[in-house]
């Protein structure tokens, strides 16, 4: 949360248009929702991001709240465009991308950062994949998006009865996996 | 009912808040070693997803900012005909 006390300023700003107040929100919340994106294996995780802030732009003017507000609600719309990329996924026929495609939305950094970083991915999602979809998406917003019970109440829209219930079962599983030595400590 | 019918973690009562968790959450130092376990998993999971949106996105931001109610174009995908229309 970097904006905090300025947060009421950049969002008035915001609401008005100003690109610099756009961009503040964006540096602040953008890798985060980069992030909760991949990891919730969103088929093109930037436009979910760019597509959550076309969204916002456009429903500024009815939200209200604070910072955490804003975030809960960015989150709510990174979500919902996720959950209908997923449904769209199962009922389209997927086709193999061209590789000039392929090359120009892979990863960029260089090789070892790359490996390193894909070596992690797959050590995470090995522990992930053992989760519910349900417990998956509530502990993801809480780490990755910073979100507190409630706030994932919000964005999930379950009981919080539900939602701890989840959280308390999925942590179960990743502590079970973790005593297995699925993660490499 | 007996107790087989009801989950485990209902029986023993671990539904409210798990402290250890939220702790870790917090950025507090772990107090026993499943919470440093736990920790750690965390921060993988932290450090396992990319997180720079490209700078190329971040353009693409402005531009929404600018025309605010025109159908931006996405990325690599889709291309926008002249009467905005997705392809």
């Amino acid at each position: 949360m970097a904006l905090a006390e300025s947060f009421a300023g950049v969002l008035e700003a915001a609401r008005v248009g100003a690109e610099w107040a756009w961009r503040a929100l964006y540096a602040d919340t953008a890798p985060d929702l980069l992030r909760y994106a991949r990891a919730s294996r969103a088929p093109d995780p930037e436009d979910v991001v760019g597509e959550t802030f076309l969204r916002a732009v456009r429903g500024l003017g009815s939200f209200e709240g604070d910072e955490r507000g804003f975030r809960a609600w960015l989150f709510t719309l990174a979500r919902n465009r996720i959950v209908d990329d997923h449904r769209k996924l199962v009922r389209r026929r997927t086709e193999p991308l061209p590789v000039e495609v392929l090359a120009e939305i892979g990863p960029h950094a260089d090789a070892e950062t790359e490996a390193m970083r894909a070596l992690a991915e797959d050590r995470v999602r090995s522990i992930l994949d053992r989760l519910t979809p349900d417990q998956r998406d509530v502990l993801l917003l809480r780490i990755l998006g910073g979100l507190t019970i409630e706030e994932v109440v919000t964005v999930v829209r379950k009981k919080p009865g539900a939602v701890k219930a989840l959280q308390a079962r999925g942590l179960a599983a990743i502590r079970d996996e973790i005593e297995l030595g699925a993660v490499t400590l | 009912m007996s107790e087989s019918d009801v989950p485990s973690l209902e029986m023993s009562g671990s539904m409210g808040p798990d402290d250890g968790f939220e702790r870790l959450l917090r950025g507090e130092t772990p107090k026993t070693p499943e919470e440093q376990a736990l920790g750690l998993f965390l921060q993988d999971v932290g450090g396992a997803f990319q997180a720079e949106p490209s700078l190329e996105e971040e353009a693409h931001i402005a531009a929404i900012v600018r025309m605010p109610t025109t159908r931006a174009r996405t990325r690599t995908t889709r291309t926008t005909d002249s009467d905005g229309v997705c392809r």
